[in-house]
């Protein structure tokens, strides 16, 4: 498929950096949604908690473990998806910027194969790499979680984190992709792809702030819901993507 | 060679805002011909070869590949010509041999044949010993001559090569003009070739079109552009040379007379002229010294053309 043929020919120009960024920013994803989790236990944590509605918890939940569920469930997941589509992003700046940089675009694009295609080819590379890096923090997440507050009754793996990461997280992935691969097609150098580009998580700050002000309760159905309306988006945005690149250089 | 027409140019018009890049080019290029599309920098070459290869959308006008429409049936076209664009065009963090395997996939070479082919271009292009490396680690040449190998993994009939010798030393730029050669004689592909190498474009093209501020302003053999031409004949002669000089300008069959160092260059409308031409400076006065027909080179045509 040359679609896939264009994702490991991606893989392969990565430079040795950005290579090293893939373990790197993971861990630092790990680090700061785990700060976040393990102040949960702290007493300040508990007394300013917002109030949230019993039925959230399960019978019996200590403040502890509404502490821990606010970190958890409503604090960590819009900063998670903010990384989660930051990440990818910047790969995908240098989708056609850096192409068109080396000089490489227009044999690039003189390649037998759809518009679509290749820009479906220029998406796979940063959005497993989004995903795969948010997949490693879930499960490392997950990990901590259970070791570290064994006898809690807020659990996780839970429903908001799988619907999170399976769902929402791939949505929002792609989304900053597609808006990063638009911009890419259109600019002559990588670096002002990244600067606009960046702009694509304003949307997420605004379920973060919702989460910390306790304006937005992260329900699955809630998660569900933004990332249905996230999708209808990628998929206007791919068409458009794939028009744009049928009207040559 | 067979008169039958691979690339067609019907009429096309390239608009970028206020500025017509290409006005009104139409040609036909011949299955096994080399065609060589000249012209000054910034005259519609490259313009006019993006649009052939569907890069750009003409404004107006139509071109066909082998009858695939560029506009229409673009993945027909791409599957039938293998472009050289003006840089060298190879992912220079992947090695030579990973640049080919990756363009043998996305023309879809059989898998079972893209190792023989891979070592036959190394080979012929003598990059064998370096197919580990990193296209980084090579030279400008290295570069040209795997950005060649890379056009031709799909063994397309139809070639576009914008500038392929630019900027090469003469051992590198000879090896690729020696592969031109080939491919059109051998292996009888068309090359549509962009080139400001008049010397190269005259060794290597059957036909030419020389192509000014967008609009093609001769077209035919190089031999057919010197007859059209006319035929210039350098007089040396004792005598009054401008009062001769005058008298011949007025001649029906003189297209333009020069004063040069030493003798008058007349240009005669046809050959058949010259006994005249001599008979009239004889008849004026004059003592011939020396009568030489004069070689046209390509570059003489040209240089009067674009002027």
């Amino acid at each position: 498929m040359r679609a896939l043929a264009i994702a490991r020919k991606d893989f392969r120009e990565l430079p040795g950096y950005f290579k090293i960024s893939t373990i790197m920013l993971p861990a630092m994803m790990i680090f700061v949604i785990s700060t976040f989790i393990f102040s949960a236990g702290s007493s300040d944590a508990i007394e300013d908690l917002p109030g949230l509605p019993d039925s959230l918890f399960p019978p019996g939940s200590t403040d502890l473990d509404k502490s821990l569920y606010f970190s958890l469930n409503i604090l960590a997941p819009p900063f998670f998806l903010m990384l989660a589509t930051l990440l990818p992003i910047t790969l995908a700046a240098d989708a056609f910027a850096g192409e068109r940089e080396r000089k490489t675009l227009e044999t690039l694009l003189a390649l037998p194969m759809r518009s679509r295609d290749l820009f479906l080819g220029k998406t796979l590379l940063p959005l497993s790499y989004g995903f795969g890096a948010s997949l490693v923090t879930f499960l490392v997440i997950t990990i901590l979680v259970n070791v570290s507050f064994p006898d809690s009754t807020i659990t996780m793996p839970n429903l908001t984190w799988l619907v999170l990461i399976f769902v929402t997280v791939p949505a929002f992935s792609l989304l900053g992709v597609l808006i990063q691969l638009l911009i890419s097609s259109r600019v002559d150098r990588t670096y002002f792809a990244v600067q606009i580009g960046s702009l694509t998580i304003l949307p997420i700050l605004v379920l973060f702030i919702g989460g910390i002000t306790g304006i937005l309760l992260l329900s699955p159905a809630l998660l569900l819901i933004v990332a249905g309306g996230v999708f209808l988006l990628d998929y206007i945005l791919m068409q458009l993507g794939s028009d744009s690149l049928s009207r040559g250089l | 060679m067979s008169s039958r027409p691979t690339v067609v140019a019907q009429d096309l018009v390239k608009k970028f805002d206020w500025l017509t890049a290409v006005d009104g080019v139409s040609f036909e290029v011949n299955e096994g011909e080399v065609f060589g599309l000249l012209g000054p920098n910034g005259a519609g070459k490259t313009t006019t070869i993006r649009m052939i290869c569907t890069l750009i959308a003409p404004t107006s006008g139509r071109a066909t590949v082998l009858g695939s429409d560029a506009t229409s049936d673009p993945i027909g076209v791409k599957e039938s010509i293998g472009l050289l664009p003006e840089t060298p065009s190879v992912y220079e963090s992947l090695t030579a041999e990973q640049n080919l395997d990756f363009f043998c996939e996305m023309y879809r070479v059989p898998r079972e044949k893209r190792r023989s082919i891979i070592d036959d271009l190394l080979s012929t292009f003598g990059l064998e010993e370096r197919r580990d490396s990193k296209v980084q680690t090579y030279s400008k040449g290295m570069r040209q001559k795997l950005s060649l190998a890379r056009t031709l993994v799909h063994d397309p009939p139809i070639i576009f090569l914008d500038e392929p010798t630019s900027g090469l030393d003469p051992e590198s730029a000879k090896m690729v003009r020696d592969r031109i050669s080939y491919m059109s004689k051998k292996s009888g592909k068309t090359i549509f070739l962009s080139t400001h190498n008049l010397v190269e474009a005259e060794s290597l093209c059957s036909r030419v079109a020389i192509i000014k501020a967008g609009k093609i302003i001769m077209i035919g053999s190089p031999g057919e552009l010197a007859t059209g031409k006319g035929t210039t004949y350098m007089v040396r002669l004792e005598g009054n040379t401008e009062e001769i000089s005058r008298k011949v300008a007025d001649l029906e069959y003189v297209l333009k007379v020069e004063n040069v160092d030493g003798g008058i260059k007349i240009d005669l409308k046809s050959r058949s002229h010259g006994p005249d031409l001599v008979e009239t400076i004889i008849g004026q006065g004059g003592r011939v010294t020396e009568f030489v027909k004069e070689t046209r080179t390509l570059e003489d045509i040209y240089l009067e053309a674009v002027r």
